[in-house]
């Protein structure tokens, strides 16, 4: 190679040194979690605290939960955004200003706003026990039910993201296009049989991996429960990400690397899919 | 001079250019005619030090430039994209090498608006070039090149890129800007023959990667060394028919469809098939109701298309085996598509080469072969 | 047949319905994504005995200020909101400026292995940044830099930046390599081609990375709380969970704490739009 061209990409690989220096920094605290999951609390290779993480009931419990954590989190993003990207398609009298205002979840900061939603499921002073009692119906023990409590904490969470699922939707549904309608509407389709057998084979790869992506980042939700309910009543609100969590903020980072280590596969699994999503044809 | 040795290019095992050597003067502009795909532009850049060659070195005035970075080798091009800095102004993208270069503010100043003066952009220096039209743009892009003052001045494909209305001028308008040139070497690719016969002082025919013939304008276009050559570098194409040579009572007959001719002199290879070639200006087409000259071999042949081309038509005209001979008429000639003509052969010169090698095999002028 | 009127004619028509049913969803809807925002602001202009009471109302009865004010207002959360800014714009200002030595690179170069780093970075995107906390707090406090901002601010590079530099990459991968070839031939050095033509044809991406860095270390709290210790060195979502006590946390301070909190990337966005739209009306790459 000529010099001049060996100087170019000198340059290069320089350039991208901090950006290794990155990618091995995020690999490294992997690696790092691994080791702490086949140790013990005196640095003993083991499989001792492997084990006692899979025999704990609430961690198996955890491991579900996040399941459906995730699976409900998806499907009210999804449902209130597709209303909301439907009906905000076609443009009215102050649409820009409506859009804009409903982006205001997701642009204000969450941590306050899990208080907030503490505050209004609060049975005693809460506004949203207070309304619906004044409806006549006894409202439900928001955050202090254990069989409740997760979906409560997942309803807050997935309101927060709503705005930015609206925008995806939106994307989705005007990136079809017309002739496609059109065609339907000469054949005399519906509105909704037009919403089923059009817009969501065109967009099934975009939405799937939206979906899929979503999902990946909600089994590291810790957030939301640990604000909320602190993984209560009991352990009865602990997802996957949370539990260990707890075990870290108690000073057990063996236990939390476990079950971290453990929750891994589950992360593989998601990932895998979206692979096969990419690789769908357009 | 401009020294191209031995350059190979390679890439990913496709050999983008296959052992070019070529030498480019001074004072003269050079075209490198070849379709696309034919290595042009790689060519380019690898003089310009911005691709790296596989194998080979380039000399200029004796001095070997390979190694060099293309600020120290001299040279100036014009991408087929112009390739200006969007966000700067059409003073600063002209001012670009100067100040690279680190000379003063007030030469820059000086030089920039002389060139700018040459292209009669003087009005737009302070545009960016997004409010600039295509033509502008490619002015702004020439004078960048030209304000350096580099012995070697590169173009490639100048004219793709613009409206068929303005090639004509600015085709004309290059050839003005760099005949007033002095000590430069003037390179400038293109797929369209016609800017080979307007502007070459010498030509370089390439294909797939490999120079297939390079010389002076005029040699390059009235001895093609096969028939590629002489197809591609004509405009409009060459008519090629098909034919044979046979030994007829101890002399060379060239047999065709059309005519059969002794040819004297021959000193090629006899019993062979040969693809006979002529200028289009060589086939005439006799308009309606006027007598044949029976001593031209004639036919009647089937229009295929009709184009205006300036001030004349180009017709395409089928044969009985489906073969396209290209003629020209004056503008005021109509003729209609399926439409049958008369006509006539004038085959006072002809290019033969070999049907299967497609070389050359030698130029016949009115009955006698041409040794050159 | 007696004609109806007009009205009750369109009343039934399935176009207007639909434009009913629409309207009622997008109020429900609005509704539903304002309300809790409204709450939480008017929470801040409420006094306690509001907040708390078994009545509440959504404009506050008696309005007052004394949530933003000292007493009621800690002293420490003007500390917190200073570190959370420090955090914040270092974290994003680093990435921001891997992302473009990185994205110049991986756009530039035509080097074979960068593809392989191009996939991990992706796949450090996507992966949940939970899954390494403990990696990344043993790491930390081997370093030392437990209860340190800059250890966060680390962290928060390391989590932030492979995604800075894809999209920092994929953009400059639109801007055309001639462009770069022409600067050389011109005689500019790299590092000029870098920071004098890419860089500003690059402005937008970067104010975009710039400001997702912003926000995701804005809005982050597990690694921020166990990271961090000291109350003078807590960021804000540590600093405002810290005040909360069970049932009874402080929500007006909490509330008017968050009203400045989330007004501050408001503030930063109007301020960076400047360079965000300049870049986009400078750079139309396709414009050479």
């Amino acid at each position: 190679m000529t010099s001049i061209f060996k100087r170019k990409h000198l340059f290069y690989y320089l350039a991208i040194i901090p950006s290794l220096v990155i990618i091995g920094l995020f690999i490294s605290p992997l690696i790092l979690t691994f080791y702490y999951a086949f140790t013990d609390i005196r640095g003993n290779i083991t499989l001792g605290t492997l084990n006692s993480v899979i025999a704990d009931p609430v961690f198996s419990a955890s491991y579900m939960r996040v399941i459906i954590y995730f699976i409900l989190n998806i499907l009210i993003k999804f449902l209130l955004a597709t209303g909301a990207a439907l009906c905000l398609r076609h443009p009215f009298k102050g649409r820009r200003i409506l859009s804009a205002l409903n982006f205001a979840p997701y642009a204000f900061p969450m941590i306050p706003l899990y208080f907030d939603w503490f505050l209004m499921y609060h049975p005693s002073w809460g506004v949203i026990p207070y309304m619906i009692r004044s409806l006549g119906l006894t409202p439900p023990n928001f955050l202090t039910d254990p069989n409740l409590a997760m979906y409560f904490v997942c309803i807050a969470h997935a309101w927060a993201a709503t705005p930015l699922w609206t925008m995806i939707m939106t994307c989705g549904i005007t990136s079809v296009p017309e002739e496609a309608y059109e065609s339907a509407k000469i054949d005399g389709a519906t509105p909704t049989r037009m919403f089923f057998k059009i817009t969501i084979p065109y967009i099934k790869k975009y939405l799937l991996m939206n979906a899929l992506l979503s999902c990946i980042w909600v089994t590291g939700e810790v957030t939301s429960v640990w604000l909320m309910t602190r993984g209560g009543p009991g352990t009865s609100s602990h997802i996957l990400a949370s539990y260990a969590y707890l075990q870290l903020y108690t000073g057990y980072y063996n236990k939390a690397a476990a079950m971290l280590t453990l929750g891994i596969p589950l992360v593989v699994f998601l990932m895998f899919l979206l692979s096969r999503v990419l690789a769908m044809e357009d | 001079m401009l020294e191209v040795k031995d350059v190979s290019k390679v890439v990913d095992n496709k050999a983008i250019l296959k052992g070019i050597n070529m030498k480019v003067y001074e004072d003269a502009i050079t075209v490198i005619l070849g379709p696309t795909g034919s290595g042009k532009t790689t060519l380019l850049r690898i003089i310009a030090g911005v691709e790296e060659p596989t194998s080979g070195r380039i000399f200029l005035d004796g001095k070997d430039i390979t190694d060099l970075a293309p600020k120290d080798r001299n040279v100036a091009i014009v991408f087929q994209e112009y390739c200006l800095y969007p966000h700067l102004t059409a003073y600063e993208n002209i001012a670009s090498p100067l100040r690279a270069a680190k000379i003063g503010e007030k030469e820059i100043d000086e030089r920039v608006k002389r060139v700018a003066a040459t292209l009669g952009i003087t009005d737009i220096l302070g545009k960016l070039p997004r409010e600039t039209s295509g033509g502008q743009r490619q002015r702004i892009a020439i004078a960048r090149a030209l304000v350096k003052d580099a012995k070697v001045c590169m173009l490639d494909e100048p004219l793709t890129n613009l409206d068929y209305k303005i090639r004509e001028t600015m085709r004309e308008e290059i050839r003005e800007i760099f005949k007033r040139t002095k000590g430069k070497i003037i390179i400038y690719s293109t797929p369209d023959p016609l800017d080979a016969l307007l502007l070459a002082d010498y030509t370089c025919v390439m294909r797939n990667g490999v120079i297939e013939q390079m010389g002076k304008n005029k040699e390059v276009y009235n001895k093609p060394k096969n028939l590629f050559v002489a197809k591609y570098y004509s405009y409009p194409p060459m008519n090629v028919i098909i034919g044979q040579i046979e030994k007829l009572n101890g002399k060379a007959m060239l047999k065709t469809p059309w005519f059969k001719m002794s040819i004297e002199g021959w000193s090629g290879p006899l019993n062979k098939d040969v693809a006979v070639g002529f200028r289009c200006e060589q086939l005439e087409i006799v308009p309606a109701g006027s007598k044949v000259d029976m001593k031209l071999p004639s036919d009647k042949l089937k229009v295929a298309t009709v184009h205006r081309i300036g001030t004349e038509h180009l017709i395409q005209l089928w044969t009985a085996d489906k073969n396209i001979l290209y003629a020209l008429t004056p503008g005021d000639v109509r003729l209609e598509v399926n439409e049958t003509v008369d006509v006539l052969f004038h085959i006072d010169k002809l290019w033969l080469f070999d049907k299967e090698t497609e070389e050359f095999l030698g130029r016949i002028y009115e009955g006698s072969a041409i040794h050159d | 047949m007696v004609e109806q009127p007009r009205g009750i004619r369109n009343l039934f028509k399935v176009e207007n319905i639909a434009k009913a049913l629409k309207a009622l969803y997008l109020i429900f809807y609005t509704t539903f994504m304002l309300f809790p925002i409204i709450w939480m602001v008017s929470g801040a202009f409420k006094t306690d005995a509001e907040i708390f009471s078994k009545t509440p109302t959504i404009i506050p009865v008696r309005p007052t200020l004394s949530n933003f004010l000292p007493p009621k207002m800690p002293t420490a959360m003007w500390r917190w909101l200073t570190n959370s800014l420090i955090v914040s714009v270092s974290s994003a200002s680093i990435c921001s400026l891997i992302g473009l030595f990185g994205g110049y690179a991986f756009s530039r170069a035509r080097i074979k292995k960068f593809k392989v780093f191009l996939n991990l970075l992706m796949i450090a995107y996507i992966f949940p940044p939970a899954f390494l906390i403990v990696g990344f707090t043993r790491l930390v406090n081997f370093f030392g830099l437990l209860d340190n901002l800059v250890g966060v601010i680390l962290v928060y590079v390391c989590l932030q930046g492979p995604y800075n530099i894809y999209l920092i990459y994929s953009y400059m991968a639109a801007i055309p390599r001639e462009l770069d070839d022409a600067a050389e031939i011109d005689g500019w050095s790299k590092t000029h081609v870098l920071f004098r033509l890419i860089l500003p044809l690059s402005l937008p991406v970067i104010v975009t990375a710039f400001m997702w860095t912003f926000m995701m270390t804005w809005n982050e709290l597990i690694y921020a709380l166990v990271l961090l210790n000291s109350p003078s060195n807590l960021t804000m979502n540590v600093g405002l969970s810290s005040l909360q006590a069970g049932d009874i946390s402080p929500y007006g301070v909490m509330f008017a704490g968050a009203t400045v909190y989330a007004s501050i990337p408001v503030v930063l966005f109007m301020f960076l739009q400047k360079y965000y739209i300049l870049g986009l009306t400078r750079g139309g790459v396709r414009t050479a």
